[in-house]
């Protein structure tokens, strides 16, 4: 995969270059400031832009509006953001660009080596991949999730991550088969309209707790 | 002796300077009914006099050996604020009084040393001068045991009168001068006040540049250090893939989870000082965010205009928030919520109502006495009501300078 990488911090831009070389991946261009991620983006055309949400000159979000800005020019453009605190209004406006080819996870998650080039080809592959502590902090809202069973709650707490049936089943050592029954309860349960997997069901999840 | 001597000239040259400003004050006396009757035009009548009171206070403070500050004048206010300003009429008291005593007394002061000498010498000439009309100052001679004995006596009154009498003439003096023309105790407290409210005003500003400093130094430094080396550790987990379960496979683990804590320590410790989404959107884009986040519809009401308060009041004010709207989902069985903020650069107010049950543990509660201690810090008040059924509504209100 050809990923542009937003960074301003020198040895966390190393390690994530390591990592993805590790994996096969190759870095094309890099941007250390906000307003250099445009230009970046548009010149490489990337499978996946990286961003670091806090970067010069304000140490804001800016991160997060080029993230926005590069989707309205680049439709479709997977992009993952890497933040240092999540935060779920920041989720919401993301995933408003579109639930496809979206990530937002905490930098915490980048040392997770495996999880984390999972989420990337994921989202590259126009998959979605959310921090489980927004997921939380989305469940949160709608509480009581009573009808559902511990189980059930752990399952949609992996859903709403954008993690396919496979995974969460590796995640919980259950079969496979086990939790497509489980997702079809929560499913009914809910009242939701039966989803195939990737960012289609996450953002059905999310369209139910966010309401 | 010496310091006797030193003592005296010292306070003479008191007395003496304090003429430069009496016979200026005398003056003002003689048109002091004119200034009197003028009064009610406004304070500019005032003016001369005001200025010679500053001459006065500078030169009192210089013999002091420390300023006078300023009486607090009425600048401001309709005419007939100069008349009821007590300021203005202890200014005018002093003029009086240092008009003639201090016109008097500069001059007995100049003159005693003169006639201290005059006295002791009157032995060696009196007789010169024709029979009965010889005055050594208020002595009148006419025999030699009257020159020997009232001649020398005068001369020691008046040294008296120079070492005992004068420095403490000088003293009150430059007391009258320091009452009347200083500020009085009220305005004194009403300075000090005043001073207070201007240094805990930067020492907000610089404690909030502090808190988005120390913010920013842990998330851009230590954080993003701590996430470096996890990847490197991650890495390294990666290499040893091939041999899971030994010693350094394990070891690895461990020193990846520990960060991962370690981590998720540090993001709730940066919260507590100064939760980042203030310095991302300030305090109205936070507290939007925050009641997006809650569990029940939460209105927030900001006017456009609002004046961006202090990081450190910012700070509280988001504290207060948030542990209102987490009481009002966990206890008020609300089903509604209101955030208001509103502020004017003086202050900030910040009111969270709810049509919950009421009746709060107002003392008890540990969130509610929190958010006391919190806005207490800032010499903010909290104000809580939650009568039983009725709601509750927590308002509070932050000095912001």
């Amino acid at each position: 995969m050809r990923i542009v990488l937003a960074e301003d911090n020198a040895l966390l831009r190393e390690g994530i270059s390591l990592l993805v070389k590790s994996a096969g991946h190759e870095i094309v261009g890099i941007a250390a400031s906000g307003p250099e991620i445009l230009p970046t983006v548009l010149e490489h055309r990337p499978d996946i832009a990286v961003l670091d949400v806090r970067l010069p000159p304000t140490f804001r979000d800016e991160g997060l509006r080029a993230a926005i800005e590069a989707r309205d020019h680049l439709p479709g453009l997977p992009v993952l953001v890497l933040s240092q605190y999540v935060e779920q209004a920041y989720a919401k406006e993301l995933l408003e660009t579109g639930a496809a080819g979206t990530g937002y996870l905490l930098k915490d998650r980048v040392g997770r080596v495996e999880e984390f080039l999972d989420a990337l080809e994921r989202v590259a592959a126009g998959g979605t991949a959310l921090d489980p502590e927004v997921v939380s902090q989305l469940m949160n809202k709608r509480d009581p999730l009573q009808s559902l069973t511990a189980r059930e709650q752990q399952v949609l707490h992996l859903m709403a991550q954008g993690l396919d049936n496979l995974t969460i089943a590796g995640e919980l050592v259950v079969t496979e088969r086990a939790v497509t029954k489980h997702i079809g309860n929560i499913f009914r349960k809910l009242g939701l309209p039966a989803s195939d997997s990737g960012h289609r069901r996450v953002l059905a999840v999310l369209a139910y707790v966010n309401a | 002796m010496r310091t006797a001597i030193k003592r005296s000239t010292a306070a003479t040259a008191v007395l003496a300077s304090g003429l430069q400003t009496a016979l200026p004050a005398l003056a003002g006396v003689i048109v002091l009914p004119l200034l009197v009757l003028l009064l009610p035009f406004g304070p500019a009548v005032l003016k001369p006099v005001r200025v010679l009171a500053g001459l006065e206070r500078e030169r009192a403070g210089r013999h002091l050996g420390y300023p006078l500050p300023e009486a607090a004048y009425a600048e401001r206010g309709g005419r007939l604020r100069a008349v009821r300003d007590p300021a203005t009429w202890r200014a005018l008291v002093w003029m009086v009084v240092h008009g003639f005593a201090g016109t008097f007394l500069g001059l007995l002061g100049i003159m005693l040393w003169p006639a201290i000498a005059e006295s002791a010498t009157i032995p060696l000439y009196w007789w010169l001068f024709p029979p009965e009309s010889f005055a050594g100052m208020f002595v009148i001679i006419r025999t030699w045991p009257e020159a020997l004995t009232l001649a020398p006596l005068q001369a020691v009154v008046y040294t008296a009168a120079v070492v005992w009498l004068v420095p403490l003439i000088a003293r009150g003096q430059l007391r009258l001068a320091r009452s009347l023309l200083g500020p009085n105790e009220a305005e004194l407290l009403a300075q000090q006040v005043e001073r207070l409210t201007e240094t805990r005003a930067e020492a907000l500003e610089s404690h909030g540049a502090e808190l988005r400093r120390i913010e920013r130094d842990l998330h851009d430094g230590i954080q993003a250090q701590l996430v470096a080396v996890s990847v490197r550790l991650g890495l390294a987990a990666r290499a040893l893939a091939g041999e899971p379960g030994s010693p350094a496979a394990e070891l690895v683990k461990d020193a990846r989870t520990g960060i991962e804590d370690t981590l998720g320590n540090l993001r709730s410790l940066i919260r507590g000082i100064y939760p980042p989404i203030l310095a991302d959107r300030g305090l109205t884009g936070a507290v939007h965010a925050l009641a997006g986040g809650q569990r029940i519809p939460v209105t927030v009401r900001v006017p456009d205009d609002l004046p961006r308060p202090p990081a450190a009041i910012e700070a509280a004010a988001y504290f207060v928030i948030a542990e209102s709207l987490t009481n009002v989902t966990k206890h008020s069985t609300a089903s509604h919520a209101e955030v208001v903020l509103d502020g004017d650069g003086q202050s900030l107010r910040v009111t969270v109502q709810d049509d919950g049950q009421g009746g709060a543990d107002v003392r008890g509660g540990s969130g509610l006495s929190g958010i006391r201690r919190r806005v207490a810090a800032l010499d903010g008040t909290a104000r809580i009501d939650s009568p039983a059924n009725a709601g509750t509504t927590i308002e509070v209100l932050l000095p912001c300078g």
